[in-house]
């Protein structure tokens, strides 16, 4: 267990999870920073994700918003750079949390959380050794630096097999989306939905039901299996695809990226090597030399060693000082918000007449709008349809499958099926009563029917709804 | 061959208590969190959201914006959602507000209040006394983008929306924030 824990390793992983973490945490606040008054800020006002606890923080003015705002991206951005990269993490770490506390619809959300929790660990890595300001400044070339306890890897290790057994557990969970049902209706949501990959995926037969249960055979193995090391590549290389699907299919912020990134505690060394072998062979044979000796005889002497760190100290700050207040001016400047006494609104326009009305009204939806889709197959099985919906032969059985939204009111469907002489043929007729998903079905293509083109018209409460056209053959 | 030191210093044996420590306080979390996001308690703290993973928990059947409308000392009818000083936009199509995206309806309430001031603000003479918070709202279906709307349904896409009301209250002062 103490080798598990506290084993030396080079901090060169943990080097790259703190650049592509602060790269697309700085990313996605560079994108918040000017509405930083509309989402942090009393004037906004703020809507805390915890009111009344202790975890709902103190709310800032406008000023305070943006001043916040700014540490946070001064903070990202030096801990990136790896410049007093513990320091930066620790500021990123309370900046980020305290404006993610603030604002529950645009900015906190799962994605943030695990954004958190990588930044915190980090903070007890020596990821700001190499490839960074503070390597280049301790270590001179940049390449050599002190080996770090593998245990804040182990706990970021620990984060993702939880993040994948939670998410399997909550899946496991729901029989929606083992169904395919709650992938179809986050693709086609407005917010996190897909883009037009990300329907159009919705519209294959079986599609989302499939991709949902790849989903959580990979969640479910990940955890156990990661540890073995013949299939840690593999489900490395799985997970991130996964995660680049995800990302490709659907709007989910910087959950993929950072995900991706939280995966990178399972690299190892080899596996970088593997990857840029020229580059860190060269940087490996400094590095042996560096780690064989002792690294207080690599580092300068004590006197010229606390001058340089107050140097830094006071650039860090003198700097971070500077990006706040280019950051302030500027919006107080803009003014976007009118939070500064720079711009004043109209008041706000009339509601037309015709308008109000149509409000006021509050009609309930067309009876068809409750149906999502159809389905008419030879087969059913659970909420799929199988089987050539062109061509029946007589004997066999049409089945309807219904798919109706949430919530709907109690509804009566009815199947009418119109022989090729335009004569009602057969009918079926179904009651659904509220809170069911699914109306199956159907009818069955006795030899007195005569063969043929067919048309089944399928109606709702009396209203037609859909048709659909097939051959029967005998 | 030589063997790496043991730094057996009062600092490093710190150092190594520290850090023993939050392995422990972390994995004790995230078990506990685990456990009880398992057996399906929701557990009572908030904290406990910064542990549990519980990604695709439901699925929502219907799309909505919110809208806020106000009824002023002159029977005039404004909209005061969405505004000039609600800016930020996100979504598949970027249109919806913050409080188009907070599913929670928490917050709906105090930002209709503090628009209602700004309202007034701008307009003294006129104040807001009636606010309507409602929801112009369709069917998922209608998301799609045209020309899969039509592969799938086989007909163009011809969107129909609709309100119901959310919440609505009347404001006794009226006066400027």
């Amino acid at each position: 267990m103490r080798a598990f824990l506290f084993a030396p390793e080079s901090p060169r992983i943990a080097a790259l999870m703190r650049i592509a973490l602060g790269g697309i945490l700085l990313w996605d606040a560079l994108h918040q920073w000017r509405y930083a008054v509309e989402l942090y800020s009393s004037f906004g006002p703020a809507m805390p994700v915890f009111p009344g606890t202790w975890l709902s923080p103190p709310v800032p003015n406008a000023a305070g918003a943006v001043v916040l705002h700014s540490v946070l991206l001064f903070s990202l951005a030096a801990a990136t750079s790896g410049w007093r990269t513990r320091t930066s993490l620790i500021v990123a770490f309370v900046a980020d949390a305290w404006t993610g506390l603030l604002d529950a619809p645009g900015t906190f959300a799962k994605d943030s959380v695990v954004g958190l929790h990588l930044l915190f660990l980090l903070a007890f890595s020596r990821c700001g050794e190499i490839w960074s300001v503070d390597g280049r400044r301790e270590h001179g070339s940049g390449l050599a630096c002190p080996l770090q306890a593998v245990w804040p890897r182990r706990l970021m290790q620990l984060l993702v097999c939880s993040i994948y057994l939670g998410a399997a557990v909550t899946k496991l969970k729901s029989p929606q989306f083992v169904n395919g049902d709650i992938l179809t209706f986050s693709l086609l949501d407005g917010d996190w939905g897909g883009g037009w990959f990300g329907q159009w995926l919705t519209t294959l037969p079986h599609m989302p039901m499939i991709l949902s249960l790849l989903s959580l055979t990979i969640e479910l193995l990940f955890p156990f299996l990661i540890w073995n090391s013949r299939f840690r590549r593999v489900l490395l290389l799985t997970a991130t695809l996964m995660h680049v699907g995800m990302a490709v299919a659907l709007h989910l912020g910087t959950f993929s990226p950072l995900m991706l990134t939280a995966l990178l505690a399972f690299v190892t060394e080899a596996d970088l090597a593997a990857i840029c072998r020229g580059y860190l062979r060269r940087e490996e044979q400094v590095l042996q030399e560096y780690s064989a000796a002792d690294s207080a005889e690599s580092t300068p002497v004590a006197a010229s060693r606390s001058c340089s760190v107050v140097r830094s100290l006071v650039a860090y700050v003198l700097c971070g000082s500077a990006v706040v207040a280019g950051s302030f001016a500027i919006q107080q400047q803009a003014d976007w918000y009118g939070a500064f006494g720079k711009r004043k609104f109209e008041a706000p326009p009339a509601v037309d007449d015709e308008l109000y009305a149509d409000i006021a009204a509050a009609h309930q939806p067309a009876i068809e709008d409750y149906i999502h889709r159809i389905d008419v197959a030879h087969r059913v099985g659970g909420n799929q349809a199988f089987g050539n919906a062109r061509r029946f032969r007589t004997g066999e059985r049409l089945y309807v499958l219904i798919q109706m939204i949430q919530p709907h009111p109690s509804i009566h469907l009815e199947g009418l099926l119109i022989a090729p002489d335009g004569r009602e043929a057969a009918r079926f007729t179904h009651k659904l009563a509220e809170g069911f998903a699914y109306a199956v079905d159907g009818i069955e293509f006795t030899n007195e029917l005569p063969t043929g083109d067919y048309r089944l018209i399928i109606q709702a409460d009396g209203y037609e709804v859909a048709q659909r056209r097939f051959e029967l053959l005998p | 061959m030589s063997r790496a030191r043991i730094d057996n210093s009062f600092g490093s044996r710190m150092r190594r208590t520290g850090a023993i420590l939050i392995v422990l306080c972390y994995t004790a979390a995230t078990v506990w969190c685990f456990g009880l996001h398992f057996l399906g308690d929701p557990g009572v703290h908030p904290t406990g959201y910064f542990f549990v993973w519980d990604m695709f928990p439901f699925y929502s059947t219907d799309s909505f914006r919110v809208e806020i409308i106000g009824r002023t000392r002159s029977s005039k009818v404004v909209r005061l959602h969405p505004g000039p000083t609600q800016q930020y936009r996100r979504g598949v199509r970027g249109d919806m507000t913050r409080l188009d995206l907070e599913r929670s309806r928490w917050h709906l309430r105090k930002v209709a209040e503090s628009l209602a001031d700004r309202a007034d603000a701008s307009a003294p003479h006129d104040p807001v006394q009636k606010v309507e918070i409602v929801e112009r709202y369709w069917v998922p279906k209608f998301n799609y983008f045209d020309d899969l709307y039509e592969a799938e349904y086989g007909e163009p896409r011809r969107p129909r929306e609709y309100w119901r009301p959310r919440e609505s209250f009347e404001r006794t002062g009226g006066a400027g924030p």
